[in-house]
């Protein structure tokens, strides 16, 4: 697929004149391989429906019957829907449903009324969204059948980490945050993680025992964080971010402690696989403040520049991207 | 519209007449629902039907470029989300708000007696 426009779409919302509004935008835009359905029960008919794929699927979140969040997480259950972008198209703004909608799986978020510029926007970034998770999911297969060295894997690729329950896609964090807006995104801090000598780690070893690497670090993240209210997202480039609920605060030296002791059994395969044991290093939390004009994904930037320095004074040497 | 370009309100202009249509039929829903609350049998089934189909409004209404009705259906979707106390108690502090969206979706419709 090389044009957005391209995309097989669905939408489901159980208003009519609705579906009539975004025909009409889809059509005015170009957008030719749009489907409608009026429930949460007749979108999961065709999505079950194994001659029909969707690349984006639009949900709205009120509706009778099942709701567009318990039918976000019902798709991202279906294996081939794993990945596809969904964004929830929804008058409900209030942090609760989007806290929810992510939760459930959603990649974005945006609020009605409808302006077409901005669902346009939002097209796009799933669009390339799709060929990237494609070209990811291409290389996981290839990683989890073959033993072929690296199979195109970058170090610096935010891989998906499908069998560790409660992670997001890195880009879905972004979005979350973009979502919320910096008032309401005050009450989250981020916190970012770095596997130190984890460049070392993939150069030395097959991509299936970085993958799995990468696995066991993100169980003890979630593990060590589980007292918490959290969000959790592998970044790529060995580094994951942590987003906390601020009300449930974090001591970074504590939890590196304690991540260290939960990596304890994984030690002897990671040694065996690499050479090497598997260390982590953890940022300070990082927010906006209240009247800051950044972005409310700032955060996300300085809780990994945080940890690159933390890593880098204590001996380690910073992790960059690579490939 | 609101924050549409001129090519895609001029597209929209068909889905809008035909919501404006329909208002007809919509503010007969509404009506039907008030009595319901007012006659205290079931108001808590009226109250969840109001809210929903203000919220159907609350979404499209501000799209096709009718913001005021837009604001008074989401205002009336949050009073009916959160209803509390009798019926009689509820509509006393949510019925003004009620009115002036009813009011409201008679205002914006055609005057097709001119047709």
């Amino acid at each position: 697929m090389e044009n957005q426009r391209d995309m097989r779409i669905l939408s489901v919302d159980d208003e009519a004149i609705f579906h009539d509004i975004l025909d009409t935008i889809f059509t005015v835009q170009g957008y030719r391989r749009n489907l409608r359905a009026r429930s949460g029960a007749e979108a999961l008919t065709l999505l079950r429906d194994p001659d029909r794929q969707f690349d984006c699927i639009l949900l709205d979140i009120q509706m009778p019957g099942m709701d567009g969040i318990e039918l976000c997480g019902h798709i991202r259950a279906m294996p081939k829907y794993a990945t596809t972008p969904i964004l929830m198209l929804t008058s409900m703004s209030e942090q609760g449903y989007i806290d929810q909608a992510f939760a459930a799986g959603a990649s974005d978020y945006l609020t009605k009324p409808i302006n077409e510029v901005e669902l346009n926007a939002r097209l796009r970034a799933a669009f390339h969204s799709i060929n990237e998770n494609q070209r990811i999911e291409a290389l996981t297969w290839q990683v989890e059948t073959t033993s072929v060295d690296k199979v195109g894997m970058r170090f610096a690729d935010p891989i998906n980490l499908p069998e560790v329950k409660d992670m997001m896609a890195y880009l879905a964090m972004q979005n979350f945050l973009l979502t919320l807006g910096n008032l309401r995104a005050h009450s989250w801090s981020a916190i970012g993680f770095q596997i130190v000598g984890g460049a070392q780690f993939f150069a030395a070893t097959q991509p299936r025992d970085f993958l799995e690497m990468l696995q066991d670090v993100a169980i003890s993240i979630r593990d060590g964080l589980k007292t918490h209210s959290y969000r959790l997202a592998y970044a790529g480039n060995g580094e994951f971010v942590a987003l906390i609920d601020k009300s449930t605060p974090v001591d970074p030296d504590e939890l590196q402690d304690r991540l260290m002791d939960l990596l304890e059994p994984f030690e002897e395969f990671h040694l065996a696989a690499s050479g090497q044991t598997v260390q982590i290093c953890v940022g300070e939390p990082c927010s906006n403040s209240l009247l800051t004009l950044a972005a409310a994904t700032a955060p996300l930037d300085r809780a990994l520049q945080s940890v690159r320095q933390k890593a880098a004074l204590a001996g380690s040497a910073p992790i960059a991207a690579t490939g | 519209m609101t924050g549409q370009t001129d090519t895609m309100s001029k597209a929209l202009q068909a889905v809008r007449d035909r919501f404006l249509f329909d208002l007809d039929q919509r503010i007969c829903e509404f009506e039907d629902l008030k009595a319901q609350i007012l006659a205290g049998s079931d108001p808590a089934t009226a109250i969840r039907a109001a809210a929903m189909s203000a919220h159907k409004i609350r979404g499209v209404a501000a799209t096709l470029g009718l913001s005021q009705l837009g604001d008074l259906a989401g205002a009336v979707e949050d009073q009916f989300t959160t209803a509390t106390g009798t019926a009689a108690e509820f509509w006393q502090r949510a019925g003004p708000t009620y009115e002036r969206f009813l009011d409201e979706m008679e205002r914006v419709q055609p005057d097709y007696s001119t047709f």
